[in-house]
């Protein structure tokens, strides 16, 4: 089907490509002993990409049944938009990398979830363990009348969700899990300290709003790190939409913050030979040692500003802040009396990526005197995306490869607002 | 998919003891017109077409959504899990009911580029600080046909049309951004919205952020504008009054109803029904009706938002709430068009009763916790209130809460109902909403800011 659509576009003097992507995932979701929801999927997109009379468009299907249709709407879209997108398709070759398909035994996985509702006898406050494992399989192709490439992902999901209830109070907490190999001793360690953590969250306080020295968890780090991405693209720095525009090759953050895309690390779950216009990936630099170096783009801004296409028509895959040498604990004594941040919410909503501002709930932990005294909730993480990454003490070394797309080690920082109700 | 292949498929789920089974199909077209740098940069199509298979035995659910395969091949990885009496056979379905719908069609290409052309010559002659406007429509037609073991047999098919602005603004080293959207179920309606005051508004916002001071963090009464305020219902009760949290007591609200959650003058309601509302559809994605449900009265609750399988749990009326953003997801309890009733307090009473405080504009998202309540949401626009006043424009910042306590201090609500437009996330996928309220004040809540002093 593809070929007699790449055949019809022709006829109607159209270069044509399409990235077919094949997916099969499955979800097992468990609640307490109990299976709450079993999940199979098996889906095919295709993204088309046109080029006529120097223009570009795209459409994405998951019908090739009716490519008159296709063709006919293309067409009116070249006819319409006055874009001047000097595009071209893939003509890059690549030699199968196929992931070895290893379909996880969903009967173990099962029993394996369901046992976590064991837990209840070692810590009775329990009140909820929500629990669900997902996996996920791709194949992607990338097709013109020229060219032919391929290539395979795979990863697994975990999440485990926990309440506990205490004098009529709820308290809830997760973790979650990107990995390429199931290990459920390793989910089940993080599942008991994530417990231990619920019982001291029925202590909870809230502080003054001042500034602070903080500690950004690693996973922190990463979700504000997830929501900035957009801003190192060529697309939104052009049109004005970044914290970063007219920043290129200027100081930006401390000395101390390097970040980097590692798209060919087998080491970390989502690598990826080729982007979705099948230009080939390969590692890069953004920031080094607070120098904002580089930007990412598709082959449509890398025609535009006449830059090196980077391979990142998706986004970006393995970027993270590079790791410094101290351990979680050393930063903690480093940091002697402030706030641990340990997790934010509402970043759709608290995070503006062209002033950089941030305003988000967190949850955290007040450390006086190297050890940590109360727990925190009802309080703000108040600051910028320049702030938080000029004000760096020291950059720890539990960057941990889990998270599909970004990761990050933990931040010391100081003089950073926390707003609390005290 | 024909009448008697949906037949074949729903009496082989059943083949192994299922207590339900549910067939969804779905085929729907996207259209979105990019508009950027004076161009039209784009429009990007998009077909969606696949079908999700849902059966259940008690209170498990066995789902699968599939576009390229065999669906009875598929069906076998659902049923294999299942190994009981069989409940239901010979499954025939009524004849299709097809929920007429004259909004069948997408506007024409060039009305739309018309219409983003004028709107952005229109905005960039407001104000020489606009540096950049970006404007995006989306126009959706979703049909889709639900059959289950019941017989239902129904078909609707919808539309949908989101207008979206946003203008940056810069002077020298500042910058600021203000947007505005709306959105419709009936596509041909989208432009016949009065936008005139609203651009005068987005405009003078944009340019009061330019020049905003920091905000004071802590804890202070606070005004919420109409329309879009209504977030913080969404989420403070909206997600916890859902089935899908409340029938497994993973709600803060679980086994309260009849209990007062809210002050005297909270009044919610969930409509599905209403005319042209970006959350409205004729059934659920069940086939049920929607229906209009109050779920707070006078600050009492009466009702959750329910769902067929999750009301196996609750045993209450379905309130024809089950929705999902496409067949990849199986349905849950979820919001259509939520809205606070009015009241009759006046605006200016709320800022004279206020001797420090802030006065939010516009509102972004948020999002909850429903097992403990707590929530957040982002303020894009506020003001201060100095002495009864209206001062300073303050950047934008997060509120928080708990839902239990802020329900509480819900101390005034005016008359000046409105209603916006909004994409809410949760267990099955994005779905359009409608948030709805007039002004209100909260009697105190923590807000993101520096120190004081």
């Amino acid at each position: 089907m593809v070929k007699k659509l790449i055949d019809l576009a022709k006829k109607a003097n159209m270069a044509l490509e399409v990235c077919s992507k094949k997916e099969y995932s499955a979800q097992i979701e468990v609640l307490n002993s109990n299976l709450k929801n079993f999940y199979v999927a098996s889906t095919t997109r295709y993204q088309i990409k046109a080029i006529k009379d120097g223009k570009c468009c795209f459409f994405t299907t998951e019908d090739l049944s009716n490519p008159d249709y296709i063709i006919k709407e293309l067409d009116k879209a070249f006819l319409l938009s006055d874009n001047d997108n000097i595009n071209r398709l893939s003509n890059n070759s690549y030699e199968l990398r196929k992931e070895s398909f290893i379909k996880p035994d969903f009967k173990k996985v099962k029993e394996d979830l369901l046992s976590l509702d064991g837990l209840r006898e070692e810590y009775p406050y329990i009140k909820n363990i929500e629990a669900s494992y997902a996996y996920n399989y791709m194949d992607i192709n990338i097709e013109n009348a020229n060219n032919f490439m391929e290539d395979s992902n795979y990863n697994n999901y975990i999440m485990v969700s926990v309440s506990g209830v205490k004098d009529n109070v709820v308290k809830s907490d997760y973790i979650s899990i990107y990995t390429k190999y199931y290990d459920f001793e390793t989910i089940k360690n993080k599942v008991r300290e994530l417990v231990q953590y619920i019982a001291a969250k029925f202590a909870e306080t809230s502080i003054s709003t001042n500034k602070y020295n903080v500690l950004l968890k690693n996973n922190v780090v990463k979700d504000i790190l997830t929501t900035f991405i957009p801003a190192f693209s060529t697309r939104n720095i052009n049109m004005k939409l970044s914290f970063l525009t007219d920043k290129l090759n200027q100081k930006v953050f401390s000395d101390k913050i390097s970040i980097v895309e590692e798209p060919l690390n087998a080491e970390f779950v989502s690598t990826r030979a080729f982007d979705d216009e099948g230009t080939l990936t390969y590692n890069k630099e953004y920031v080094l040692n607070g120098v904002f170096k580089k930007t990412y783009n598709s082959l449509e801004y890398a025609l535009k500003n006449k830059e090196k296409p980077t391979g990142n028509s998706y986004g970006v895959r393995n970027f993270h802040l590079v790791a410094g040498n101290k351990s979680y604990t050393q930063l903690i004594n480093t940091m002697e009396n402030g706030i641990i941040i340990n997790r934010i919410e509402g970043m759709h909503s608290g995070i503006n990526m062209r002033s950089g501002d941030i305003s988000l709930q967190a949850t955290g932990l007040l450390v006086e005197q190297g050890k940590v005294t109360k727990t925190l909730n009802m309080i703000i993480l108040q600051s910028n995306i320049l702030e938080i990454l000029n004000n760096v003490l020291e950059v720890g070394n539990d960057l941990e490869e889990f998270n599909s797309t970004i990761s990050s080690p933990s931040l010391l920082l100081h003089d950073i607002t926390i707003c609390g109700s005290l | 998919m024909k009448k008697e292949d949906i037949e074949i498929l729903l009496n082989k789920m059943c083949s192994t003891g299922a207590d339900f089974a549910e067939v969804y199909i779905e085929n729907s077209k996207t259209k979105v017109f990019t508009y950027l740098d004076n161009k039209l940069q784009k429009i990007d199509n998009k077909i969606d077409k696949g079908i999700g298979l849902r059966i259940a035995k008690d209170n498990e659910v066995y789902y699968a959504a599939l576009n390229n395969d065999n669906p009875l091949v598929v069906c076998d990885d659902l049923t294999t899990n299942l190994d009981g009496k069989v409940l239901y056979k010979d499954i025939k379905l009524s004849d299709k009911k097809i929920y007429e719908n004259t909004n069948n069609e997408f506007l024409d290409d060039n009305l739309v580029k018309e219409y983003m052309h004028n709107l952005n010559h229109k905005l960039r002659l407001m104000d020489k600080r606009i540096d950049q406007v970006v404007l995006n429509f989306t126009e959706i037609l979703k049909d889709v046909t639900i059959a289950n073991h019941t017989s239902l047999y129904n078909n609707e098919l919808r539309g949908y049309a989101r207008f979206y602005i946003t203008v940056n603004f810069k002077d020298n080293d500042k910058v600021a951004t203000s947007n505005y959207n709306w959105g419709s179920t009936n596509i041909k309606d989208i432009f016949n919205h009065d936008i005139d005051t609203k651009l005068k508004e987005l405009v003078q916002y944009g340019i009061d952020k330019l020049y905003a001071q920091n905000c004071i963090g802590e804890k202070m009464p606070v005004i919420l504008g109409p329309g879009f305020g209504a977030v913080i219902f969404h989420e403070a009760c909206g997600h916890a009054m859902e089935a899908n949290a409340t029938a497994r007591k993973m709600s803060v609200l679980s086994g309260m109803i009849g209990k007062k959650v809210a002050s005297d003058k909270v009044t919610i309601v969930d409509d599905g029904t209403i005319p042209n509302l970006w959350g409205t559809t004729q059934i659920d994605d069940e086939g049920y009706n929607t229906q209009k449900n109050y779920l707070i009265k006078d600050g009492i609750l009466v009702n959750y938002l329910n769902d067929t399988l999750n009301n196996r749990l609750l045993h209450m009326e379905l309130t024809g709430s089950s929705r999902r953003e496409s067949y990849y997801y199986p349905p849950v309890s979820r919001m259509n068009n939520t809205y606070l009733e009015p009241r009759d307090d006046k605006i200016a009473d709320m800022i004279k009763s206020i001797d420090y405080g802030l006065y939010a504009k516009e509102m972004n998202g948020g999002s909850v916790n429903p097992e403990t309540g707590d929530f957040n949401f982002g303020v894009n626009t506020a003001y201060m209130i100095r002495n009864g006043k209206i001062t300073e424009c303050v950047k934008g910042a997060s509120l928080i809460g708990n839902t239990l306590d802020i329900l509480h201090k819900i101390e005034m609500v005016g008359s000046d109902l409105d209603f916006g437009a909004g994409m809410c996330g949760a267990a099955s996928g994005m779905v359009p909403v409608t948030i709805g309220e007039p002004t209100i004040k909260v009697a105190e809540i923590l807000v993101g800011g520096v120190k004081n002093g």
